[in-house]
């Protein structure tokens, strides 16, 4: 009887919706408030607390039921594809910007002028880049890598949104460069001529997956779409660096810095076809969310 | 674009210093090797700490050749 009558009273003072303990660890620890608290006020991107911890939770839920998850999370003793980074860049600050969704004990700093606003973060191509402790050599098995992003930018000369190399023609690991290629490659030795021959399309969501495995065993997608594969041999080199967001390190340099916008920055391993597609859905779905899909 | 161009001495001053949340000056080279740091640095570098960036002169900035 009490329950007959809890449950329509209950149902209508509104679902109580229940959060991933991902959702509310990094939106917790970025200050975002499940109510509702206006963000980017009069742009494009306003949205609130509320809108935001629906928009992620439903993410981490994509992220979930493909068998991908982040350093904790409580599907990762049986998740096949293992996240080492995802900043969404939600909260329009550094410091909010800094944190990952993937783990929200790693935390990126940001050198030089960028921006930080309801659409993420901006580079000004001249002295922005950022890290967060991913060094080359922590990369366990750089065969497997998946890199992804989702940027909007304009150029006509090359630049690097995650990258790095000991020097021009040398190994490198460039992973998403846009400009008058879009390089690619996880762990490639430039001089066999591992290069995809890109579009000059820099809008849109960019990633690249690599699998263990002789014949093709390296994607480049652009949208969720296959834009291009090759077999590229592995390369042996482990260089000791940085791995910068937003440019390429040059042997701790800071080369071709991007001048446009990233709104989202992952990283993982070992992520199969079907995940990449269930992936890029679920950026779409969030970028949509956020009003910011470009 | 431009940028507010800086002395070496400068430069070396404020490398890596942090000015605000998660961010950090990064003064960087043009194509003369003169030192530079940009809009958002000058902007928000905390005064009267960074008082003396109002004597800096805005200035046009060219980027060295990348490969």
């Amino acid at each position: 009887m009490s329950r007959h009558l809890w449950l329509p009273i209950f149902m209508g003072a509104g679902k109580i919706a229940v959060f991933e303990p991902e959702t509310s660890a990094y939106l917790i620890t970025i200050g975002i408030p499940n109510d509702g608290t206006v963000f980017y006020p009069a742009t494009a991107q306003e949205i609130t607390g509320s809108q935001i911890w629906t928009a992620v939770n439903n993410y981490v839920l994509a992220l979930k039921a493909a068998d991908i998850s982040g350093a904790g999370w409580t599907n990762s003793g049986t998740a096949t594809c293992i996240m080492l980074r995802d900043y969404l860049f939600i909260g329009g600050t550094a410091l909010r910007h800094g944190y990952n969704l993937a783990n929200p004990n790693a935390n990126a700093n940001f050198f030089g002028s960028w921006v930080h606003d309801g659409l993420g973060i901006t580079g000004n191509g001249a002295n922005t880049y950022a890290v967060d402790g991913v060094r080359n050599t922590d990369l366990a098995d750089k065969r497997e890598l998946y890199h992804g992003a989702i940027t909007v930018a304009n150029a006509t000369v090359n630049q690097w949104v995650y990258g790095v190399r000991v020097s021009f023609g040398a190994d490198e690991l460039s992973l998403v460069g846009l400009g008058t290629n879009i390089y690619g490659v996880p762990n490639f030795n430039i001089s066999t001529g591992a290069l995809f021959n890109g579009v000059l399309v820099l809008t849109g969501d960019f990633a690249q997956r690599r699998n263990l495995g002789a014949g093709i065993n390296t994607f480049q997608y652009y949208n969720g779409s296959e834009i291009g594969s090759l077999d590229i041999a592995n390369n042996p080199a482990d260089l000791n660096l940085d791995l910068y967001i937003g440019a390429l390190n040059q042997n701790n340099a800071l080369i071709n810095p991007f001048n446009g916008n990233i709104r989202q920055h992952l990283l993982a391993n070992g992520a199969t076809l079907a995940q990449h597609n269930a992936w890029h859905a679920a950026r779409v779905a969030l970028q949509t969310a956020l009003n910011r899909m470009p | 674009m431009t940028g507010y161009r800086l002395t070496t001495e400068q430069a070396e001053l404020i490398r890596d210093k942090q000015f605000a949340p998660d961010s950090f000056f990064n003064p960087v080279p043009d194509i003369n090797g003169d030192m530079f740091i940009f809009q958002i640095e000058w902007e928000l570098a905390p005064r009267p700490e960074y008082d003396w960036f109002s004597t800096l002169t805005e200035t046009i900035y060219t980027a060295p050749d990348y490969e």
